[in-house]
């Protein structure tokens, strides 16, 4: 069984935030409810500045205190299925954004209302996609709480094509935000697997996860640049 | 429903709570018996789960049953520094949330061995 | 403004096979529950390759298509090798350019005769037909009359259709006015190239380089061959390269750069001359290069003029004989001295520029450029000795020159007044070490294949040309001087132009917006009948008379131009893969439309086989076709006969390129040795074009032209005067320098300012800013997002501050491509500041390049 790990290379990112508009466009944005951000800031005193760049998404911990949470009250609309993607059940979500409280990487978005791409304007082809024909992550609803899924969309289609070794590789089957990197900062694949890209780059880039006190084990990795951790 | 959410800070020398439009309990000797009360659902909190609503059970848990009564007992009424990388800088924890919050405020109680209920568990790495 | 939102939604809603607006969340939750129940499954996606048009790096792309909906755009994994490993976040959100409920959608007329800012167009929609009918009536006139009184003028429009098809159309037409945008771009640089080695454009060869020295160059952000110069510098930095980054203003470069160095505004030049003279100095050049190479010893008179043979060859003195003789077989000629050639002084071209350099120590760049002396030093040593002068390496059993040390530069020396003396600063300093078209530094491209560009210009007069292209006023320019059509317009009289031209034809370019002066450019557009065609009302459609709606790069067929790199070349085309407002006309079919009734279809149709070069394809008189039918033609004429079902599936075919046509086509095999022409290290030329200027003036009696200027701009070498901008002499009262950037989500043309992913990438990301240095601001009073207000000579402008340790206490900057006020863009599309409206105009006279980076400002609390 893959298990399902992302590395994002602080080094070599550039800042340019194609990621977190794949993400957008590949999960049906909510306006205000990103599930992928970018953090910048500048580090040192003049002359002697540099910009750290760090994109945030779902860590799909291991130990997910989102779900931990979630059962723990009864609602059990957030899981960990067997290839570690963390997913929430829009239908079962009540919006009590327990999850929202406990996540330590401000994860979980709660979102009042869905509104359109284009304030006041009628929604575009690309948002009139039915309902029907979207996957369940994307039918987005109001009053519910969405987050990264590691575009669990493309896996579930790579592992009903049979194709679980493009994981990783192709577009198709790969989370959107490490198939539009234009510098290969961003690394997907299974960590069990000894040959795969990103076991080798967590490796030999000494890569780590981040906040560890919590104990959630982030199935995200990061080489880390400059900030506070 | 028999599990019942808290989160706490410890305040040494807790010795009871008065709880609010509900009918009297038992002042527990210790944080970790109240704890237990309301797991057991001894003690009543509402019934309405959402983190946002202060007159619903997660803050009815935090500030009137534990007693952290100060909103600066979780918020710290600032933002973190633009490098704090753990965080989206961009969004509150919650997005109505009156400030931001601290963390180590939850792991002190929510961790293995704490006192809460455990939502942050093993070790960090494998 | 007549297009109200209420018609927008109507248009918009009225789309063929699209369900109607709004979203019942009742029956979202029931087509989910009945979905579950069914366990119907996401419709299968389609994926179809083309080429990204955005911008002007061309990417690969795999678009994902649901039903027929553009669903996601992902880089094509296939052209990786070739070209772009991912994609921007403007191509990945470009199915939004598409998607645009701001689109136009059917022609317009505008009814108010008065044009305007505040005008409102009062724009009524018309027929085809009439627009046509009324474009073709008053292009017959202007025909008939002066051809010349038609200007075509485009900016992404040449990479949408191709310039060839427009450069086609004006020449059946009869017009030589056809204007693109590159003095917005990098145009002074290409002009020093060419006036240095015959043609334009260079990579540096980044596998092969240890040390990157990048002026300006913000290839993180935004610029040409930048998803290609992105990966390959973060590439071989994690093999080691060293990337320095010299700059005011602290961009995503800098920011990922081993060193920053935060140089004055303008004052570049003279970095690069002190560095030069260390270089010298200490010995750190290449002098087998400079005398093999380069006219590093062409004997200079005292005139200046390179001393020549009756029959124009170049003198140098030979060693051997001790004589003036042309660089023939058995010449040894001597790099370095002062000589007696017939009883007059003269001195080689070398030495003519160490005696230039003569006080620019580094002490002196630290006055000037404000960089620490020390600094100054370092990177001299450190670029000279990195250079590894004299090494070799063998590839492919080809023993070549080996310096993996580049300088690479865009708007950064370029958009200045003297932005072409900035760049042959930088040209000559790689020409000491050698590292020109040597494994590991800059690799040129297409050496020598204009040699008229190192002959003087005629810089004739009257201009033919509205521009003043290659005129007395810019002898050297050849890329269009964009921003100068609006000056002249405003008096074509004072510039000779012998007509007034009568109307304008404007292809997916806002230049009013995107130049400095802003508000004079939009002005001019009151002299003439304007045509816009266009996919959005940008601030030029405003000031239109008819606006033409135009497919989007996702609608419509192109064969498509590349990126080529250094070791890879490829062929590639675009596809559409929706028409969402059902548009009948791309400007393919307009421009089609209008030969025909003009009468000139075949002249077009010869026109574009000349300028595509269809020689094996041609289109065949008598006519028409399709956008379609002509990629078709051309991919079959460029990619070698290759059948266009393999374009159609593939979108592009690339091949690799031999060492031999990397590293010993140009400057080895153009320039090397006796009985060959030189690269420029002392641009020759220029003296010849001063005197043709001068003369020019004087048969004229030309008003307007400022000798001294024209000699200090038109000078051989690069001097220390190059590092003071006409603003940095006379605007003393304004204590800042103002500098422009670019942002990587946005773009001038209006077309991305209401994305509405691109406007949340971040908080703010819908506007732009003022970026003060922290601790000035605070000097100032000023607070982040403080309302500022900045003050140049040319007017005032309002923003918002953003303090930064990441630009200089004496420098503000702002990015170029907020602030829009086109009525045609929602209120939430046109926030942030119009810097180009308050920028100083001081073009660069050699090559029409425009000045953004020399205006000075006062800014302060509004």
């Amino acid at each position: 069984m893959a298990r399902y790990v992302r590395l994002i290379d602080m080094e070599r990112c550039m800042g340019c935030r194609s990621c977190v508009a794949a993400c957008q466009v590949e999960n049906y944005y909510t306006p205000g409810s990103a599930w992928n951000v970018m953090v910048e800031h500048e580090v040192g005193t003049y002359p002697n500045t540099r910009k750290v760049f760090a994109t945030m998404n779902c860590m799909h911990c291991e130990e997910p205190p989102c779900q931990k949470v979630c059962d723990a009250i009864g609602v059990k609309a957030i899981t960990k299925n067997r290839y570690g993607v963390v997913l929430i059940d829009y239908e079962k979500c009540i919006g009590c954004q327990y999850c929202a409280a406990v996540c330590p990487y401000g994860v979980p978005q709660f979102n009042k209302s869905v509104e359109p791409l284009y304030p006041g304007a009628a929604r575009v082809p690309y948002e009139q996609v039915a309902v029907a024909d979207r996957h369940p992550t994307h039918r987005k609803k109001a009053n519910v709480v969405e987050k990264c899924t590691f575009c669990w969309h493309k896996i579930e289609q790579a592992i009903a094509d049979g194709k679980e070794d493009r994981v990783g590789k192709d577009h198709q089957y790969t989370p959107s935000c490490d198939v539009v990197c234009p510098v290969n900062a961003r690394f997907f694949g299974d960590i069990d697997d000894p040959r795969s890209e990103v076991a080798r780059r967590i490796g030999a880039k000494k890569a780590t996860q981040i906040k560890k006190e919590f104990g959630t084990r982030p199935q995200v990795y990061y080489v880390l640049e400059g900030g506070d951790y | 429903m028999t599990r019942l959410l808290f989160a706490g800070l410890l305040l040494a020398g807790l010795a009871g709570v008065a709880l609010a439009q509900q009918a009297p309990v038992p002042a527990p000797a210790r944080l970790q018996d109240l704890a237990t009360a309301i797991r057991e659902g001894k003690v009543d909190v509402g019934r309405k789960y959402d983190a946002s609503d202060t007159k619903a059970r997660f803050h009815v848990i935090h500030i009137e049953t534990l007693g952290m009564s100060e909103c600066s007992s979780c918020h710290t009424g600032r933002n973190y520094q633009p490098d704090y990388l753990l965080l989206r800088k961009e969004e509150r924890l919650l997005k109505r949330a009156g400030g931001e919050i601290d963390r180590g405020a939850c792991l002190s109680c929510h961790a293995t061995g704490g006192i809460g209920s455990t939502w942050y568990v093993g070790r960090a790495t494998r | 403004m007549h297009i109200s939102r209420r018609e927008f939604l109507k248009t918009s809603s009225a789309l063929a096979g699209v369900a109607a607006a709004g979203v019942d969340l009742g029956a979202i939750a029931a087509a989910v529950s009945e979905a579950r129940a069914q366990g119907v499954a996401p419709a299968g996606a389609r994926y179809v390759k083309s080429t990204c048009a955005h911008c002007v790096n061309f990417c690969g792309i795999s678009v994902k298509m649901e039903k027929g909906v553009i669903r996601a755009i992902y880089p094509d994994a296939a052209r990786a090798e070739y070209y772009n490993a991912g994609i921007c976040p403007k191509g990945v959100s470009g199915l939004f350019n598409t998607y645009n409920p701001y689109r136009i959608k059917a022609p317009l007329k505008r009814t108010n005769p008065n044009k305007g800012m505040s005008e409102d167009p009062r724009w009524v929609e018309i027929s085809w037909e009439e627009a046509f009918s009324t474009i073709a009536e008053r292009l017959r006139k202007i025909k008939a009359e002066n051809p010349a009184k038609l200007i075509w003028q485009h900016g992404h429009g040449k990479y949408l259709i191709g310039d060839q098809f427009p450069k086609a159309f004006v020449a059946a037409f009869g017009t030589p006015n056809l204007v693109h945008r590159t003095t917005v771009c990098e145009a002074a640089r290409h002009v020093a190239d060419e006036i240095t080695w015959g043609y334009h454009g260079f990579l540096p060869d980044l596998d092969n380089c240890n040390l990157l020295l990048n002026f300006g160059g913000n290839y993180f952000e935004g610029e040409q061959w930048a998803r290609w110069l992105d990966q390959a510098t973060t590439r071989n930095k994690e093999r080691g390269m060293k990337v320095v980054v010299v700059e005011p203003r602290l961009s995503h470069c800098a920011a990922k750069a081993d060193e920053w160095v935060p140089v004055r505004p303008a004052k570049d030049v003279v970095l690069l001359l002190g560095m030069a003279k260390i270089l010298i100095d200490e010995g750190l050049i290449d002098e087998p290069f400079l005398a093999a190479y380069t006219n590093a010893t062409s004997l200079v008179g005292e005139d200046g003029a390179v001393l020549k043979t009756g029959d124009g060859k170049p003198l140098v003195w030979d060693t051997g004989s001790n004589g003036a003789k042309p660089f023939t077989a058995g010449v040894v000629p001597a790099l370095k001295g002062a000589y007696t050639v017939d009883g007059k002084p003269a001195k080689t071209a070398f030495q003519v520029f160490v005696e230039s350099l003569q006080g620019i120590t580094p002490e002196y760049v630290e006055e000037v450029a404000d960089v620490p002396a020390e600094t100054v030093k370092r990177l001299a040593l450190e670029f000279g000795r990195q250079a590894r002068i004299g090494a070799t390496v063998v590839v492919d059993g080809h023993v070549l020159r080996y310096r993996p040390v580049a300088v690479h530069t865009f708007r950064g020396l370029a958009a200045k007044q003297f932005g072409v003396q900035n760049w042959r600063a930088g040209l000559i300093v790689q020409m000491l070490v050698g590292s020109i078209d040597a494994v590991g530094g800059i690799n040129l491209s297409g050496v020598y294949h204009q040699p008229k560009y190192l002959e003087p210009s005629k810089a004739e007069y009257p201009p033919k040309r509205v521009d003043l292209n290659a005129s007395v006023y810019f002898p050297h320019a050849t890329h269009d001087v964009c921003q100068q059509v609006a000056v002249t317009m405003l008096d074509p009289k004072a510039f000779g132009l012998g007509y007034v031209p009568e109307m304008q034809i404007f292809y997916a370019t806002n230049r009013p917006f995107s130049t400095s002066e802003g508000l004079k450019q939009v002005e001019s557009l009151k002299k003439t009948f304007n045509v816009v065609i266009d996919i959005v009302m940008s601030e030029t459609a405003h000031m239109a008379d008819i606006v033409l709606p135009d497919l989007t790069y996702l609608e419509s067929w192109h064969l498509s131009p590349t990126r080529g790199t250094i070791d890879r070349k490829h062929v590639a085309i675009r596809q559409p893969m929706a028409n969402v407002f059902n548009l009948p006309h791309d400007a393919y079919t307009i421009l089609w439309e209008l030969a025909k009734r003009l009468g000139i279809r075949d002249a077009y149709i010869d026109n574009i086989n000349k300028q595509w070069g269809l020689k094996k394809f041609p289109l065949q008189a008598g006519q028409d076709y399709s956008a379609r039918e002509f990629v078709e033609r051309a991919w079959k004429e460029k990619s070698g006969g290759k059948e266009f079902d393999y374009a159609l599936e593939h979108a592009f075919v690339g091949k690799k390129l031999k060492s031999e046509d990397i590293y010993l086509k140009g400057v080895e095999h153009e320039f090397k040795g006796p009985d060959k022409p030189k690269m420029f290290l002392y641009a020759e030329q220029l003296v010849g074009s001063l005197k043709n200027i001068k003369e020019t003036v004087a048969k004229h009696g030309i008003k307007n032209i400022d000798l001294k200027a024209y000699a200090l701009a038109l000078s051989p070498l690069p001097r220390r005067e190059h590092a003071f901008p006409t603003p940095h002499l006379e605007a003393r009262d304004y204590p800042f320098y103002l500098v422009t950037h670019k942002r990587m989500n946005r773009n001038q043309s209006g077309n991305t300012a209401t994305n509405p992913i691109l406007n949340a990438l971040g908080a703010d990301f819908d506007e732009n800013f003022v970026v003060i240095n922290r601790t000035k601001a605070k000097e100032l009073g000023i607070a982040d997002e403080d309302a500022v207000t900045i003050e140049t000579r040319v007017g005032k402008v309002s923003g918002r501050a953003m303090l930064s340790e990441g630009v200089r206490p004496d420098t503000v900057t702002v990015s170029y491509h907020y602030g829009q006020w086109s009525t045609g863009l929602p209120e939430r599309a046109r926030k942030g500041t119009w810097i180009n409206s308050v920028l100083e105009l001081h073009p660069d006279v050699v090559s029409g390049h425009n000045s953004f980076n020399d205006t000075k400002c006062k800014v302060y609390k509004a």
